[in-house]
């Protein structure tokens, strides 16, 4: 049983008490991290961002 | 006795986003929650304040006010040919690097910073896009039969079937010319040297090796004939 402070990261899927919200999503210290490492030059930067891609809904698009 | 009203505040507009009760809004993909108004600047300094002593609450509430400038500035990148989603997820992270590096001492609001690190963001990845177009994987799919076999760029690339023996062929080629070429009479030598650029020349008309060797044109063209088929009896006795 997962305890309540801790929060499933929506980049590795991992539960984690520390990160930051992203408006809904939450990101592990870890995470966070590595984003703010990586380049969108990198190779590993698609990952970050299909994985935030996945955390959004598109048939949810409701920006006006 | 702010940070009580900022609390507060903050529950209220909780509730408001959960029964969905302002529609003037702009909503985030992901939900249709609305996205939350930008801070004042009262309440910015106290969530910077809150960063600077290392409360990821601080870190979160700057990002979450914020991503209506994501939304904002991803939009005018729509026509780029990346997919909406896409934008405000580069977006998302550009407004994360921009929340982590902003110097509150420097004398420029956090909004116009976040604004240049977004779009940097988004450039940067356009950029890179936009190189990759032009490249293009061994594995990737040309076209799929009916049992659903995909034919890949791998399946088809090659080289041409006599690269390796091209060479040698050719080497062997010139040796055998070279020795039926040697079977032939000066004079019958010299006119096939002359008409074909055998030494290194380039090649001359009939008219020209005619004139040259001080003979009729007629002559050299029945001579070329009369020699060309001894080279070919020559070569079949050969191979």
């Amino acid at each position: 049983m997962e305890s309540k402070s801790m929060k499933q990261c929506k980049i590795c899927e991992e539960w984690k008490t520390e990160g930051i919200y992203l408006f809904i999503s939450f990101i592990c210290s870890n995470c966070e991290k590595e984003i703010l490492e990586t380049d969108p030059t990198d190779e590993r930067y698609q990952y970050y961002v299909d994985r935030l891609r996945r955390s959004q809904a598109p048939k949810n698009l409701l920006i006006q | 006795m702010k940070r009580v009203w900022y609390r507060i505040k903050n529950i209220f507009l909780s509730i408001i986003i959960k029964f969905k009760r302002d529609p003037d809004e702009i909503y985030y993909i992901g939900g249709s929650e609305a996205l939350p108004p930008p801070l004042s600047k009262e309440e910015e300094k106290e969530m910077l304040d809150l960063v600077a002593e290392g409360n990821p609450k601080g870190k979160s509430k700057l990002i979450e006010h914020n991503l209506r400038l994501v939304v904002y500035i991803a939009k005018k990148f729509e026509n780029t040919g990346i997919h909406i989603e896409d934008l405000i997820s580069i977006g998302s992270i550009g407004l994360i690097k921009a929340v982590n590096t902003f110097n509150p001492e420097k004398n420029i609001k956090l909004a116009t910073y976040a604004s240049r690190c977004i779009e940097n963001e988004i450039l940067m990845y356009l950029r890179r896009n936009n190189k990759r177009k032009t490249e293009i994987s061994f594995d990737e799919p040309l076209n799929v039969d009916w049992d659903g076999n995909e034919l890949l760029l791998s399946d088809v690339l090659g080289t041409d079937e006599n690269i390796i023996t091209k060479d040698l062929d050719l080497t062997v080629d010139k040796n055998l010319l070279k020795s039926a070429l040697s079977k032939l009479s000066g004079r019958e030598k010299q006119i096939m040297e002359m008409r074909f650029g055998l030494r290194g020349n380039s090649e001359q008309t009939q008219k020209d090796v005619a004139e040259q060797l001080g003979i009729s044109q007629s002559y050299i063209s029945r001579l070329e004939k009369k020699i060309i088929k001894r080279l070919k009896r020559e070569f079949n006795k050969m191979v």
